[in-house]
């Protein structure tokens, strides 16, 4: 017996290590499921999910989960992107300065209160003022827009400082305006380099939406949570809701990873 | 060239100042640019000569002082500085092809969306006037039109330069020379009565001046007016109907290239050419 394998040889205590935790794991695993009854909650989850319709309020949920935080984003880029835009105009005339000042007043405001909050305000009281009637849903996306608007503007204006300041020179000095000039020259290449970050707030944007249930809406979260309220039974309803929403994040992560990585090389090649 | 008649004058600056803060860049410049004239800027780095040449289609914005594009003050804040722009081409030392666009959408852009704004404008006034109708008549064309022309004569210009190979190239898989090439013919898209051309081959590894250079020297021949900022002095003196040489801020010596390199007067430009030539 002295051909020992070189891997075990080499490894025998990360082996040991791993093997240890998994044996607690099972360990664990085990008592939690003798303690608490898994196979009953499980059978009661099934009930409720397959059979008393969770399924279909799910598939309603992760419908509105994602036109929420789709929608919020598509708003909250133009809205960012204008704000960015009016912000980088330089201060000469008066109607700039106040379009500065309420700028940064929208985005004190959106960065400044929670989403819970800000949902709160407008879908009871902002919206019955102004005689807008949303449904919870379209509030939901009116709102994250709004708010995303906020943090996109940020983002937005990082991207366009990052473009060199020529861009916009040379397309001023053939006669363009300095709107087109953003337009057609400027954003288009900032847009490019924050395109990485705007997937990440895509991503932060999917995790906010779980608080719509505050107002109404029914997302993935309310669908959980309804679920178990139902069924008197919590445990399996947020297992299960955590890991869908893993699930949705590291599919997107990975898109936004795959999308990085296909302009890294349009960048070599150009 | 200063017995020319007004009529001739493109750019005029008057008493024309930039200050940032507290630092003088450009003191009471009064200076005139004639039609078809060739003027080169020299003098050391600091001396305000870029500023000055900026200040000219208001790239950036005097202080105070006027500056006269055909006759309009275009440092008045209130005056459409876009529409003068049009009419003045500025080269950089940089390039700045737009990296986002292909050549020819880099040359076409401006052309194309000022003639189809142009249009479009024409078109809602003529809802409104008769007049307005008739001028719409006169004009005949359809935005179609508008970019297939503007389109032509981008394909011709690059032919011109010898790159309509690379019309559907992205500026950064050019050269240097190249890049400042189509630049120029950039702004040449436009047909300006004035060209600015700010250290164009400051920014170009060594076997790349001279086309950038030849290409200006046939645009010179051709009778375009320029303003060159150059540290080229041999080009200068070859293209240049006129130096400025620019020190602290004002033109400290102007004359002939052959007054200017071979008998200066100012003491300052004495010792700028004997650091230089």
């Amino acid at each position: 017996m002295n051909k020992t394998n070189p891997f075990l040889k080499k490894h025998w205590i990360d082996i040991l290590v791993v093997a240890a935790i998994a044996a607690l794991a099972v360990l664990f695993a085990v008592n939690v499921y003798y303690q608490f009854n898994f196979a009953k909650k499980w059978d009661l989850f099934v009930y409720y999910f397959i059979e008393n319709d969770g399924y279909t309020r799910l598939i309603t949920g992760m419908k509105n989960t994602a036109l929420i935080a789709v929608f919020g984003l598509l708003i909250g880029f133009a809205i960012g992107t204008l704000i960015a835009v009016l912000r980088v105009i330089p201060p000469y005339k008066k109607l700039t300065r106040y379009a500065h000042k309420v700028c940064t007043v929208y985005v004190a405001i959106f960065r400044g209160t929670p989403i819970v909050v800000q949902l709160l305000v407008g879908y009871y009281i902002l919206f019955p003022i102004m005689h807008v009637s949303l449904s919870p849903v379209n509030a939901c996306i009116a709102i994250f827009g709004f708010n995303s608007g906020a943090y996109i503007s940020e983002i937005m204006r990082g991207g366009i400082n990052s473009v060199d300041a020529g861009q916009l020179e040379a397309a001023r000095a053939v006669g363009l305006p300095f709107s087109v000039a953003m337009l057609k020259v400027v954003v288009p290449q900032a847009f490019k380099n924050i395109l990485p970050t705007l997937g990440n707030e895509f991503i932060a944007l999917v995790k906010e939406t779980a608080v719509v249930g505050y107002v109404g809406a029914v997302d993935i979260t309310k669908c959980f949570q309804d679920l178990g309220s139902n069924s008197y039974e919590y445990m399996i309803p947020y297992l299960v809701m955590a890991l869908i929403y893993i699930v949705i994040v590291a599919t997107i992560a990975a898109l936004v990873k795959l999308m990085e990585r296909r302009l890294a090389r349009s960048d070599r090649h150009a | 060239m200063t017995g020319m008649p007004d009529s001739n004058i493109v750019i005029e600056t008057r008493q024309l100042t930039k200050r940032y803060g507290s630092l003088l860049v450009l003191d009471h410049i009064d200076e005139v640019i004639h039609e078809g004239e060739k003027v080169a800027i020299i003098g050391p780095s600091g001396s305000g000569k870029s500023t000055f040449l900026r200040c000219l289609n208001c790239m950036e914005d005097p202080t105070e002082g006027a500056v006269y594009f055909d006759g309009v003050n275009i440092a008045d804040m209130r005056v459409d500085i876009n529409k003068h722009r049009e009419h003045i081409g500025m080269v950089f030392q940089s390039f700045n092809l737009f990296n986002n666009k292909t050549v020819l959408q880099n040359i076409m852009l401006a052309p194309v969306y000022l003639g189809v704004r142009r249009l479009r404008i024409a078109k809602l006034k003529a809802l409104f006037s008769k007049k307005a109708k008739e001028k719409l008549a006169q004009m005949n064309t359809s935005e179609a039109a508008i970019k297939a022309q503007a389109r032509e004569n981008a394909l011709k210009l690059l032919r011109r330069i010898g790159l309509e190979d690379k019309a559907d190239k992205y500026p950064s898989t050019l050269s240097g020379g190249q890049k400042q090439r189509i630049a120029i013919v950039r702004a040449l898209a436009m047909n300006p009565r004035v060209m600015l051309f700010d250290e164009p081959t400051s920014a170009l590894d060594p076997e790349m001046v001279g086309e950038v250079l030849d290409l200006i020297r046939q645009l010179a021949k051709d009778g375009m007016t320029m303003v060159i900022v150059t540290h080229e002095m041999g080009f200068a003196r070859e293209v240049a109907d006129r130096i400025l040489f620019m020190d602290g801020g004002i033109i400290a010596e102007q004359g002939t290239p052959a007054e200017i390199f071979d008998s200066p007067k100012n003491e300052r430009t004495k010792q700028f050419l004997k650091a230089v030539l």
